[in-house]
């Protein structure tokens, strides 16, 4: 703390120094506190300055800053003002908008070096661009870096195919019956973060005949006083556009599960509550039976994070779990892109979304998505966290409070229709238990197959309804489908 | 007897004299005027942490009130001197403001907030375009510090502050426009970005205004914004306006016309997840069925902000640009402050 004085003592008065002495003491401990504080908070603005002039004014502020001409070159410039309001902060905000990061160094010093770690190299060895593909197909890459890798990922079309943890980097996947190209996409991370990927599209052969297979699975979720007897098959009454219809098939229990898990990363989840969604993942995941498959999407107002269907194993969550909080929630754009995710997956598909919030920022509305869920067999569950309540409402840039308001219960409905839940849960300590009851719940459900007396294709509602003729029974399932061409 | 008494008197008052409790207002008034220079002479963090304490200290002795109205005088003194000693302390407020929020404090930021305002509003009235929009400068950038600060009731006061004397503040007006959509006031945003030679803070405000010009039923004009928008630039301004305009075309039953514009919009914006999500649905409704590749996306990583989010966000690049000038002409100001003080002095 720098005292400075106007006028400055006159005279060589011992009594009169030693008060001045005194009062520049007093003022020295009242002020260090606070000029501890304001050191650190008091950020300037910074857009516009070079690189080198915002970290000089940070280390004037006492951060032990340590860099080289050849990282902080006179050319780069601030652009984006730092938001954070702790130095640290800044320093990586700063840095981050040029590809570099700080590490502690010795004696507490910050050295910046480069962000991205050494670079990953990738290269498709087959298939070859132009080659013609169809049913499974082996992918084979080449993948070098300096650094150990951590996985390879490989998609197709965009859609998570398979992961590989070590060489050699091969793997089988299906060509998907779609018109168009196919692109075969392989991302390499390493253990230090680096990525690296390769692209190549090949041809499609297009198959002249399909055949429709026309039996419909109805999932029943039963709800009923603990210890009673399993029900059976003739225990249901299953109609569909209001005829009754002939069980086909009837199981319990013994679907195997596809489920994406769905995290909102957004800033209101930021501390407990994101740590509380990645611990619960991690126990669900690790809860699922062996021949069940699971993927996790991290999002906020964009996709943060992604992992591939997989296996249910712990290593699942590796990359994604320490996804830093930030921004809005745009919750219809990843529930769609999720129900997309799981079309053509085998089993039972479900997405659970952890969130505690409403959507702000995403493209498409609850419409949209409502449309979608009406054509997918997936099913949603909504874990609601601790954060906005029924009655709560806001405003927005992109829709006012009823709007707003609209898009809440369109995703509760959305969720509803698909034959799921919305759980309120109080307390993020609270999610454990409500991922073990839905696991529970999907074991336990009935799966009804028909095969429905009058398929049109003309994209028509077919509401169906479920009845038990046992006494103290509540069901749950897909109120209906869409008859789609 | 009487002699007596009043040495007595000055006996026993002296030392208080000395301290400054039988003044206290004089004494608040010089250790404000110390910590101004120390930030006239360029020792920010000093100046800023000793007027935080003497805040806090104020406040201990219940003298809040006593020391606003000493920061006040001082203020107008000086400013009468030098007129741009007025910005100066408006522009240490700001960063004293800044600093007690940062430090938790509130309670104390709302004074310093306040005189900011007041004494760059003092010099706006003292006549003269330049004094005019330089305080207006002042007032624009302290509202876009509040407005990112989501304190949008006083920011939207502010920026109202800074056009009532710089109607010309693409910042102010941008952020004015854009919390007055937010509350729903669509005409008011038209407005305010509209009737003037050029729309205020170039794409980001022809965005606004486009997008605003639609909800208050002038499509012609908002979809006419739209298409230039979102068939230019590598920027965020170009995907919003290519989702809004895809969402046009598909309510008039255009989904081919939509879906190039998205296509468009999605190969000069790889790392945007929103543009692929809304034309990969576009796609399914119309019967088709376009590949969503989420592996380019999730590669992107986590830096970027969504364009959606952005737009919500308080205006960037008019108050990035605010800010360089407030910067540039800060110099003069503390200069100004420093001369004001030593003629006080003298």
């Amino acid at each position: 703390v720098t005292v400075w004085f106007s006028r400055p003592p006159r005279g060589a008065a011992r009594g009169r120094s030693w008060q001045v002495a005194r009062v520049v003491a007093l003022v020295a401990l009242l002020l260090a506190p606070a000029a501890l504080l304001a050191a650190d908070a008091a950020a300037r603005p910074y857009a516009g300055l070079s690189l080198a002039e915002a970290l000089a004014d940070l280390q004037g502020r006492g951060l032990k800053v340590i860099y080289s001409e050849e990282l902080v070159r006179p050319e780069m410039r601030v652009v984006e003002e730092p938001r954070a309001a702790w130095l640290h902060d800044v320093l990586a905000e700063l840095l981050a908008q040029h590809g570099l990061a700080a590490r502690v160094g010795p004696g507490g010093s910050l050295l910046v070096v480069r962000a991205g770690p050494a670079p990953v190299e990738v290269r498709l060895l087959r298939p070859l661009p132009g080659d013609v593909t169809a049913g499974e197909i082996e992918v084979v890459a080449e993948v070098t870096s300096s650094e150990p890798i951590a996985w390879v990922d490989v998609f197709v079309n965009g859609w998570p195919a398979a992961r590989l943890r070590s060489p050699p980097w091969v793997a089988i996947v299906t060509v998907p019956d779609e018109p168009g190209p196919c692109r075969f996409s392989v991302v390499a991370r390493s253990t230090t973060g680096g990525r690296g990927s390769a692209t190549v599209a090949t041809q499609r052969v297009v198959l002249e005949e399909r055949v429709d297979v026309s039996l419909r699975q109805v999932h029943v979720a039963v709800t009923r006083s603990r210890g009673s007897s399993p029900l059976r098959r003739e225990d249901f009454r299953l109609y569909d556009g209001g005829e009754l219809q002939q069980i086909a098939s009837f199981s319990r229990g013994d679907v195997p599960l596809s489920a994406l898990l769905l995290i909102d990363a957004s800033e209101s989840m930021r501390g407990e509550t994101l740590q509380a969604a990645f611990s619960a993942a991690r126990d669900f995941i690790s809860r699922l039976a062996p021949d069940d498959e699971a993927a996790v999407m991290v999002f906020a107002d964009r996709l943060l994070s992604l992992t591939p269907f997989g296996p249910p194993e712990p290593g699942l969550l590796e990359g994604v779990e320490h996804t830093p909080a930030a921004g809005g929630t745009a919750l219809n754009d990843h529930v769609y892109a999720a129900l997309r995710l799981l079309d053509g997956r085998p089993g039972r598909r479900v997405v659970v979304l952890l969130s505690d919030g409403a959507d702000v920022v995403s493209a498409l509305s609850t419409e949209d998505l409502m449309w979608k869920v009406r054509r997918t067999d997936a099913t949603l569950y909504w874990l609601r966290l601790s954060g906005m309540g029924d009655g709560w409402s806001f405003m927005s840039a992109w829709r006012d409070a009823a709007g707003n308001q609209h898009e809440t219960e369109g995703l509760v409905a959305a969720v509803e229709e698909s034959g799921g839940r919305v759980e309120s849960l109080e307390r993020p300590g609270d999610l454990p238990a409500s991922l073990t009851d839905l696991l529970n719940e999907l074991r336990e459900q009935y799966v009804l197959g028909y095969y429905p007396n009058d398929l049109r294709g003309d994209g028509s509602w077919r509401p169906v309804g479920v009845g038990v003729n046992v006494p103290g029974v509540r069901v749950r399932y897909r109120n209906g489908w869409v008859d789609r061409p | 007897m009487r002699t007596f008494a009043f040495v007595l008197a000055v006996l026993v008052l002296a030392p208080a004299a000395a301290r400054g409790a039988l003044f206290p207002g004089q004494r608040l008034e010089a250790d404000y005027r110390a910590a101004l220079t120390s930030w006239a002479r360029g020792d920010d963090d000093g100046a800023i942490a000793a007027v935080a304490g003497l805040a806090i200290r104020a406040e201990e002795q219940g003298q809040t009130a006593r020391f606003e109205k000493a920061r006040r005088a001082v203020a107008r003194q000086l400013g009468r001197r030098q007129p741009d000693a007025y910005l100066a302390i408006s522009r240490f407020e700001t960063l004293v403001y800044q600093a007690q929020v940062g430090a938790r404090q509130p309670h104390l930021a709302l004074a310093s907030r306040l005189l900011a305002a007041e004494v760059a509003e003092e010099h706006g009235d003292g006549g003269g375009a330049a004094r005019s929009e330089a305080a207006a400068m002042v007032l624009g950038s302290l509202a876009a510090h509040l407005h990112l600060a989501a304190q949008e009731g006083a920011a939207s006061d502010l920026y109202q502050r800074a056009l009532a004397l710089d109607p010309r503040q693409a910042a102010a007006r941008l952020g004015l426009s854009a919390l007055r959509e937010k509350r729903g006031e669509y005409s008011a945003v038209v407005d305010l970005l509209s009737g003037l030679p050029e729309v205020p803070g170039g794409r980001e405000g022809r965005l606004r205004l486009a997008i605003n010009l639609l909800r208050v039923g002038r499509r012609v004009e908002g979809e006419a914004e739209l298409v230039a928008l979102s068939g230019e630039g590598t920027d965020w301004v170009r995907s919003v306006a290519a989702q809004e305009l895809a969402r046009l075309l598909v309510d008039r039953g255009q989904t081919d016309a939509a879906a190039a514009v998205l296509g468009a919009a999605a190969a000069a914006l790889p790392c945007d997840s929103s543009l692929p999500v809304q034309a990969a649905l576009l796609a399914e409704r119309s019967g088709s069925d376009l590949p969503l590749d989420l592996a380019s996306i999730s590669d992107c990583g986590e830096a970027s902000i969504a364009p959606r989010a952005r737009y919500a966000r308080a205006p960037g690049g008019e108050v990035r640009a605010l800010r360089q000038r407030l910067e540039a002409a800060e110099g003069g100001w503390r200069t100004a402050l420093g001369m004001a003080l030593r003629a006080a002095e003298g």
